[in-house]
């Protein structure tokens, strides 16, 4: 049974995603039901498979055959292989276990819409699709959940079905084609000079040719897009302005993976670049100030989300290709460690306020949520985990996003201090954002009389508050159960991918 | 001396402050009366002639950088053509700076 666990946590979404159309003949609660045992069995699957990959090393499965007859003049079998280290054991866990938060989140607060049948088959699918780039040990594999996921997100944007919806995401789907045809390119200049699929296979015989470097920006552009962070970051409000809120939590977990798998790509088959580390360095910067210089001229408070996800996509950026760029020494280290550590983060942080805004929106009706005043008056609680959402954000101390943001500061401090000063003016800034927000919604006095809180949404938020403020007390922990070793994996490419 | 973070410290140092300002709190004016003058906000001069709404605080910041928001938006329109344009760009300048 563990040695299928790979496979079976992509295997049980997609058929719990096939299955559920007809489960929905059966009523509501058969329906919830069997969500709730896919998605908790998957994320509790993925946790043994986190502790066998602690125990025993890198998980590698070859779909079809333990010894595949076909393999290669090297040795690889010619199959879709799938593979799985600490790194993409540990982001699976960690991304299932909040998937599984946002479908409890949702059921309340998605239950007056119809369609709902198709949105979770939509968001089952799209689970997969991250899956499948946390485990990908080939590129055919990768693009084929590539397109899974921009198909599956483009019908959640549709999701509300006003013209607005459909029109962000025809754009969304004309955007994706264009960069799914550029990872396609990519992957085939590398077919055709190197005649494999395999990641491992063309790590050993790459040599870094004029041709190899189109395949790598092609690749990392169109990953780069998925990620929506500097300089292709344009879809990404507007498509947020007019998603449900569990889709745009979904959609942020998808550009984490992207993210996982540009840095798996670059290190585990390009190799150290440190050119393209430093291409990478440049467009966090650029994400963190455009993401914060034009949320704080936004009016929508999902585009201004959508904004500051990216400018926090931007610290993980930075984080980890600062230590890229400085893995000669002890402080690049430290700077993957606080990249992926802002991962966690970054989900937990920009989840809150997003869960809470989401809340705000499903008790008031309102279509612009920057108009109600008081909300803080009737609904204190959720007022304080906003604030803690804001605080948490911004890298206050003691909280999670100081836990990550301080190992990214004080190791990037090392390549330039002005990097180290800019990431703190953001932090700064992003304060002034929230803030503002904070009282504007919150603060003042409301005449409005609105309905109680969904218990399910309430305790989903209080979940996130808790894990937010546990990791914050005992980042020591968490580091060194989690990040050390996922750091390490992504550090030590020699392990992985059947080199 | 190496400072290394302490999260708890941290923590019993804001609950400490918390406290602080729950006692200043506690020993301020309890004849507080709703919808009187006590609630208008105090101005030590001339009262504004307009009200200044909460959105516009950083309007300053917006009017020193307004011709960048205004090139910004020019160039997101919302527009298919428009972002298919820009991913083409920036994949273009990607590898002109890979092949430095």
């Amino acid at each position: 049974m563990t040695s299928h666990l790979i496979i079976l946590i992509i295997a049980i979404p997609l058929l719990g995603a096939f299955l559920l159309p007809l489960l929905n003949k059966f009523g509501k609660r058969i329906k919830y039901f069997w969500l709730a045992t896919v998605l908790g069995l998957t994320d509790i699957f993925s946790f043994f498979l986190y502790l066998l990959i602690i125990e025993k090393g890198e998980v590698v499965y070859t779909l079809g055959a333990k010894f595949p007859l076909l393999v290669s003049p090297q040795g690889f079998p010619i199959r879709i292989i799938l593979e799985a280290d600490a790194l993409s054991g540990f982001l699976s866990f960690i991304f299932l276990s909040i998937i599984f938060l946002i479908f409890i989140y949702s059921l309340k607060i998605l239950s007056n819409y119809s369609f709902l049948d198709k949105f979770y088959v939509l968001y089952l699918l799209l689970t997969v699709g991250i899956l499948g780039f946390l485990f990908t040990g080939d590129f055919f594999t990768l693009f084929v959940f590539y397109e899974i996921s921009s198909i599956t997100t483009a019908g959640l944007i549709a999701f509300f079905r006003s013209e607005e919806c459909f029109k962000s995401a025809f754009h969304y789907l004309s955007l994706f084609a264009v960069g799914s045809l550029f990872l396609l390119f990519g992957i085939g200049i590398l077919y055709s000079e190197y005649g494999f699929l395999n990641m491992g296979i063309i790590a050993k015989v790459l040599q870094f040719s004029f041709l190899d470097k189109v395949a790598l920006s092609l690749i990392a552009s169109s990953l780069l897009l998925k990620a929506g962070v500097f300089p292709f970051y344009f879809w990404k409000p507007e498509a947020y302005k007019v998603s449900p809120i569990s889709a745009i939590l979904l959609s942020i977990i998808s550009s984490l993976s992207a993210i996982y798998i540009l840095f798996r790509i670059f290190l585990g088959v390009f190799g150290v670049n440190l050119i393209f580390g430093w291409i990478l360095i440049l467009f966090s910067i650029f994400s963190i100030f455009m993401g914060i210089f034009l949320a704080i001229k936004e009016n929508n408070i999902k585009k201004i989300l959508a904004y500051l996800a990216i400018s926090e996509l931007g610290y993980i950026i930075l984080g980890i290709s600062s230590g890229i760029v400085m893995l000669n020494n002890d402080f690049g280290f430290k700077a993957i460690q606080g990249g992926l550590f802002h991962m966690v983060n970054d989900i937990l942080d920009i989840g809150l306020l997003f869960l809470i805004i989401g809340v705000v929106i499903y008790i008031t009706k309102s279509k612009n949520v920057l108009e109600i005043r008081g909300f803080g008056h009737k609904y204190p609680w959720l007022a304080g985990f906003f604030l803690l959402g804001v605080f948490a954000i911004s890298g206050m101390p003691p909280l999670n996003g100081f836990a990550s943001k301080i190992i990214i500061y004080e190791s990037v401090f090392h390549l330039s201090p002005v990097l180290t000063i800019i990431g703190i003016l953001g932090s700064i800034l992003i304060l002034a954002i929230l803030i503002k927000i904070f009282a504007i919604i919150f603060l003042g006095i409301s005449p409005e009389k609105y309905q109680p809180v969904p218990k399910t949404a309430m305790a989903v938020i209080f979940v996130f508050a808790i894990l937010m403020i546990s990791i914050g007390l005992f980042p020591g922990q968490f580091t060194s159960f989690f990040i050390n070793p996922a750091a390490e994996a992504l550090v030590s490419q020699q392990n992985y991918i059947c080199k | 001396m190496q400072i290394i973070w302490q999260p708890k410290i941290a923590l019993i140092f804001f609950l400490l402050i918390f406290f602080i300002i729950y006692f200043f709190y506690l020993s301020g004016e309890k004849k507080y009366k709703k919808d009187t003058f006590q609630t208008m906000a105090y101005f030590s001069g001339k009262t504004p002639s307009q009200n200044i709404k909460l959105q516009n605080i950083y309007w300053g910041f917006f009017e020193d950088f307004k011709k960048l928001y205004m090139f910004l938006a020019k160039i997101q329109k919302e527009n298919s053509n428009d972002y298919i344009f820009l991913f083409i760009l920036g994949s273009i300048i990607f590898l002109l700076a890979l092949s430095l």
